[in-house]
């Protein structure tokens, strides 16, 4: 599996962000550039946006 | 771990900017699988970083090996490009 490569549509998702809130990429659509970041924290896969 | 601080860094270098914490958990891994990062095997995601344009498209992928920190500059600088 490789990972996706620049021109490539970027899936949207929604995800909770703490116990309350969801986030989605849709969200920053048409406003902000996005940075995503997966990283390993203990057993779980966690992601940033900024 | 040096991933808080890495992280942290980065933010600050990007202004400050607070940024949400996702958690891919549930289902497990479905945000990585949909970006082509997720190790079946071990259960985890490939430490990678992505830069999505304000149009949706990624502009820039990257996946790191194990045990190494992305670099925040590379990472400003393709953002940068977007203008």
């Amino acid at each position: 599996m490789a990972e996706l490569q620049p021109g490539a549509k970027a899936p949207d998702f929604t995800l909770p962000v703490g116990r309350d809130q969801k986030v989605s990429l849709n969200d920053y659509l048409g406003q902000k550039n996005v940075v995503l970041s997966f990283h390993v924290f203990d057993f779980t896969g966690n992601e940033e946006a900024g | 771990m040096d991933t808080h601080h890495s992280h942290r860094v980065f933010a600050q270098q990007c202004g400050g900017v607070s940024y949400p914490l996702l958690s891919d958990f549930e289902p497990k891994g479905q945000v990585a699988k949909a970006y082509g990062v997720y190790n079946e095997n071990q259960g985890t995601a490939l430490r990678s970083t992505f830069v999505i344009d304000k149009n949706g498209v990624v502009r820039h992928s990257k996946v790191y090996p194990a045990g190494t920190i992305p670099d925040p500059d590379e990472i400003l600088a393709e953002v940068k490009k977007l203008g």
